[in-house]
C-alpha cells in the first residue's frame, strides 16, 4: 500500500511541471490548424498555399536580415521549412512551421528600427495561414 | 549476453495466477487483441495491442494503431511498449506500476514520450465455464519530447485510461476508453477483440 501511495505522489508532483509556450499549435498532437489568431487578420477567397511560396522564400533570406540572434536563424529556418513543406504538398508540417515563425515573431522587441520588416512577416505569415486553412482543410 | 537474457525470459514464462493489471488469466499467460475505435477530430483508429505475463509480477505489454482523420488532413501512426511491474496484489484486484516508451508520428512532427501508469485491475466471475469479466483504470503520468525539423518542445501531462473486457474461454471481448489532459484534450474509444494464449 506505501508503494502505491508513493507512485501515486510521484505522479502528482512531477505533473507541476511547467510546459514550453512557444508556438502551442505547431506541438499539438492532432493535425495542425493554424493560429487562429493569424487566420483572422486577413480574409481572402480561398488559394493555393503554393501561391505563399516565393514571398516566406522572400521572407526567410531578406525580411530577417534586420532580426540578430537566434531569432534570426530560428525564423529563417521556419520560413524556408514552411516554403519546402507547401512545395511538396506536405500542409500539416508547413502549418507547424508557420506556427513556429508567428510564435518566434511574437517575441522579438517592439523596436522601431524592424518593424515594416516585422509588419511584412506577420503579413506573409497571416496570408500563408489563410490559404493553408481555406485549401481544402474545412 | 543478450541471448541469454531472452532464454531465461521464456524460461520464467508460464501461465501464473491471474492478475488483470499483468493481462494474464489462471489458464493463460498473455493475450493479444485488435482494436477499432473513434478519436478526436472525427477521427477512426485501427490498432493491436498484446500482454504477456513474463514472471508472477512481471509482464511485457505493447500497444500501437493508426488514427484516421478525414481528408485532406494526415493520419497519425503509434507505436507503444512497456513492462508491467505488479506492486499489489490480492486474488481478485491488483495495481501495477507501468512505464512505457511510446513513440508516435504525424508527417515530419514526431513524438517520443514516456507514459508512466498505475494500473488497477479487477475482475469478477460470471456465471458459465471459464467466464469473466475484468476492469482496468489506469492513470498516467505522462513526460513528452516533440520535435518538428530542428524545434523541440518538452512537456508533461496527465491521462487516463479505463477499459473492460469479457472473457470467454481464450476469446475477450472489450472496450476502452482513454483522455489526455492537456491542451489537445486528445482522446479515443476503442473496442477490443482477442484471444488469450
Amino acid at each position: 500500500m506505501r508503494r502505491v501511495v508513493l507512485v501515486a505522489l510521484l505522479f502528482a508532483v512531477a505533473a507541476c511541471a511547467d510546459r514550453s509556450p512557444l508556438a502551442p499549435d505547431a506541438f499539438g498532437r492532432a493535425p495542425c490548424r493554424p493560429p487562429s489568431e493569424l487566420v483572422a487578420m486577413v480574409i481572402t477567397p480561398p488559394f493555393a498555399p503554393l501561391a505563399m511560396r516565393s514571398a516566406l522564400i522572400h521572407s526567410a533570406d531578406a525580411l530577417t536580415l534586420l532580426i540578430v540572434g537566434t531569432p534570426q536563424r530560428d525564423l529563417q529556418v521556419a520560413f524556408r521549412s514552411a516554403a519546402t513543406k507547401i512545395e511538396i504538398g506536405d500542409y500539416d508540417s508547413a502549418c507547424r512551421f508557420v506556427a513556429l515563425a508567428y510564435g518566434v515573431l511574437r517575441t522579438l522587441p517592439p523596436t522601431p528600427a524592424t518593424l515594416p520588416e516585422r509588419d511584412a512577416m506577420r503579413l506573409i505569415l497571416a496570408l500563408t495561414a489563410q490559404s493553408l486553412s481555406g485549401f481544402g482543410r474545412e | 549476453m543478450i541471448a541469454r537474457g531472452v532464454l531465461l525470459l521464456l524460461l520464467v514464462a508460464a501461465p501464473v495466477a491471474a492478475q488483470v493489471c499483468l493481462g494474464g488469466t489462471e489458464e493463460s499467460a498473455g493475450r493479444v487483441a485488435v482494436a477499432v475505435g473513434r478519436a478526436a477530430e472525427g477521427a477512426s483508429l485501427v490498432g493491436g495491442d498484446f500482454a504477456w505475463q513474463l514472471a508472477p509480477s512481471v509482464a511485457l505489454f505493447g500497444d500501437g494503431d493508426v488514427t484516421v482523420y478525414p481528408n485532406p488532413f494526415p493520419h497519425r501512426d503509434r507505436l507503444a511498449i512497456g513492462v508491467a511491474f505488479l506492486i499489489a496484489g490480492a486474488p481478485r484486484v491488483s495495481v501495477c506500476f507501468t512505464p512505457a516508451i511510446e513513440t508516435e508520428r504525424i508527417d515530419e512532427f514526431h513524438v517520443r514520450r514516456i507514459p508512466l501508469g498505475l494500473a488497477v485491475g479487477w475482475w469478477m466471475p460470471l456465471s458459465g465455464d471459464q467466464r469473466r469479466l475484468e476492469m482496468t483504470v489506469e492513470p498516467f503520468f505522462v513526460h513528452s519530447h516533440e520535435w518538428i525539423g530542428a524545434f523541440t518542445r518538452q512537456s508533461n501531462f496527465v491521462s487516463g485510461r479505463a477499459g473492460m473486457v469479457r472473457v470467454v474461454r481464450r476469446v475477450l471481448l472489450g472496450v476502452e476508453y482513454e483522455h489526455a489532459f492537456d491542451d489537445d484534450a486528445r482522446w479515443h474509444l476503442r473496442a477490443r477483440l482477442g484471444v488469450t494464449f
